[in-house]
């Protein structure tokens, strides 16, 4: 006989295991950051968001390959090179050194699309300025098969304003 | 009404919960692991994740190699490693949350650097459930000596009229909450303590006295209160202290460890020049100023003193232990550099002692008469108060009371005023 007890437990196993399959991949995910500051936009520069020394956030799994303009402040009292490390769903991808104050940008080549519909990306400083800052991230640019054209985030980490 | 009695301890978690969905959803909070909360949070990165006890690999990968002021964790001047303010007690109960999200964040392809999505509200659903765990003591305590009625309408007034709702919420991943529920626990186990009681009840006593320790150093004066008490009136228990006390002091030996492999000092503060000002203690300041006057903020609690004077026979061997603890933790909490304790609703500093006015606040309860007219002009007084600090709390937590600093002049212009 199935006590009210067996039916309890076999409706918490299966909206478990429905909880754990949305989370999976959930379609926010793609609007989902962490270390990053607000969007901002001088005279002269492209738009950009700050990080702090870790920042991450969600890419379209079919991307292709991109490239992240960046760029950090060289001022009189802390003008010491920052490494900056890119990497995909936790795997190293692309390594670059600033020395100066000017726009670098890294190109990622991203996997063939797996089981998820966005792919992780993680950026890290090995020093930071005042207030943990790290490195002015400015918005990822698509290069395989539509050259120069913005990628068309539409919310999340890196959104473009050219839709 | 019996029906939903018994479902007490059930409706506040659902209503904390609530709570905690506002300040969050609505962005009011910002994230729960903040402030004080990262540096008593810190450590379960640094263990499980990095695998680094000195700190340092959190440091390096969340802030380019070295902590902000705003954490006072400081590099030890002798050895250069780091020293935390704030000891590893909360780390530890927030663990089994933390272990949940840590798996979670893998299987959703988070980052697991300690510091997403999961992490942020493993640490503030901990508190929370911490909070409401110390409400289910406070209760369980409650009902031994006190009708259902008293105990439930003493543990929503508590909750609801005064500031436990804020740190169970909005401020959640703050110490507070967790040693308000090792502090229910405690008081509960120590009043339930039989001359059928075994060497496990002793353990319990003593793994919670430990776990106070570990939370906030100062609250050790709790146990330590409670302990002696019944050690002093229960020779079963003073036969059975020494294993509280061999508990207690196992539970000390890693934070111990953590400060000596750290600065090579077994008891260390990381302050530095902020401290005690011993002299000039702000009494009036911290229990009846519009700054941070526990009373003020939370006047419902007066009637809880009064209550100490009513307590039921079998509580009143607590009542010289909770005066001395209150009046001990007063001068300490007034006496501290920065007696408001920084952005707080209410003061928090006193959270952590609620439990021990349940009992005053119950007597209050039980106190009135049972005409009818006065019965319902007390129970609309404490709905009016409980009302009035929910009000208050929301004006907080949307910017229109200030964080500190409150002038009895802007309280009276901001006093109902809506966001």
């Amino acid at each position: 006989m199935v006590t009210r007890r067996t039916i309890g437990a076999i409706a918490a196993v299966l909206a478990v295991a429905a909880a754990l399959a949305y989370l999976r991949d959930p379609p926010w995910l793609i609007a989902q950051t962490s270390g990053l500051h607000a969007w901002e936009q001088q005279a002269g520069m492209p738009r950009y968001r700050w990080s702090g020394a870790h920042a991450s956030f969600f890419v379209p799994a079919g991307a292709g390959t991109f490239e992240i303009p960046m760029s950090t402040t060289f001022d009189e009292h802390d003008d010491k090179p920052m490494m900056i490390t890119v990497a995909v769903d936790g795997s190293t991808a692309a390594r670059l050194v600033l020395t100066d104050a000017s726009w670098q940008r890294v190109r990622i080549s991203l996997p063939p699309p797996g089981s998820r519909k966005v792919r992780r990306i993680d950026v890290r400083t090995n020093v930071t300025r005042d207030d943990n800052h790290g490195v002015r991230l400015g918005e990822i640019q698509l290069v395989q098969k539509v050259a120069a054209k913005l990628l068309p985030f539409t919310a999340g980490g890196l959104t473009s304003p050219s839709r | 009404m019996s029906r939903l009695r018994a479902r007490l301890i059930l409706i506040a978690a659902l209503a904390c919960l609530a709570g905690y969905i506002y300040a969050y959803a609505s962005g009011r909070a910002g994230t729960p692991i903040r402030s004080d909360a990262f540096s008593y949070y810190v450590y379960l990165p640094a263990w499980a994740l990095y695998h680094d006890p000195s700190l340092q690999a959190v440091a390096d990968d969340c802030c380019g190699g070295e902590f902000p002021g705003f954490t006072a964790i400081v590099r030890w001047r002798f050895t250069r490693r780091w020293v935390n303010a704030h000891p590893i007690g909360e780390a530890v109960m927030i663990a089994p949350f933390f272990a949940v999200a840590h798996l979670l964040t893998l299987w959703t392809n988070l980052s697991p650097d300690g510091f997403t999505l999961y992490y942020q509200h493993a640490a503030g659903l901990a508190g929370l459930a911490y909070i409401v765990a110390g409400l289910w003591f406070v209760r369980r305590l409650l009902r031994r000596h006190f009708s259902g009625g008293v105990a439930d309408a003493t543990v929503a007034a508590l909750l609801a009229g005064t500031s436990l709702y804020h740190y169970a919420t909005f401020d959640s991943a703050w110490s507070h909450a967790f040693s308000f529920a090792l502090c229910a626990a405690l008081l509960d186990r120590v009043d339930a303590w039989t001359d059928r009681s075994s060497t496990r009840d002793a353990a319990v006593i003593g793994l919670l006295a430990g776990l106070m320790f570990l939370v906030r150093h100062t609250n050790v004066m709790i146990p330590a209160a409670l302990g002696a008490t019944l050690a002093l009136r229960d020779p079963t228990y003073r036969r059975a202290a020494p294993v509280s006390a061999a508990i207690a002091l196992a539970c000390a030996i890693p934070q111990l460890w953590i400060y000596h492999a750290a600065s090579g000092h077994w008891i260390v503060s990381s302050y530095g020049e902020m401290g005690f000002t011993w002299t000039t203690p702000h009494i009036a300041g911290v229990l009846i100023s519009p700054r941070k006057g526990l009373f003020f903020w939370a006047p419902l609690l007066l009637a809880a003193v009064a209550g100490f004077a009513w307590l039921p026979p079998a509580l009143r061997r607590w009542r010289l232990p909770i005066v001395a603890v209150f009046a001990v933790d007063t001068y300490l909490i007034a006496s501290w550099w920065d007696w408001q304790f920084g952005a707080s609703y209410g003061h928090r500093g006193f959270v952590d002692l609620y439990p021990l006015l349940a009992p005053g606040l119950a007597a209050a309860f039980a106190r009135v008469p049972a005409r009818l007219p006065l019965r319902a002009a007390a129970a609309a007084a404490v709905v009016l108060l409980c009302a009035l600090s929910i009000f208050q709390m929301l004006q907080y937590w949307h910017g229109v009371m200030p964080m500190s600093d409150v002038t009895w002049a802007q309280y009276r212009t901001l006093f109902l005023k809506p966001w």
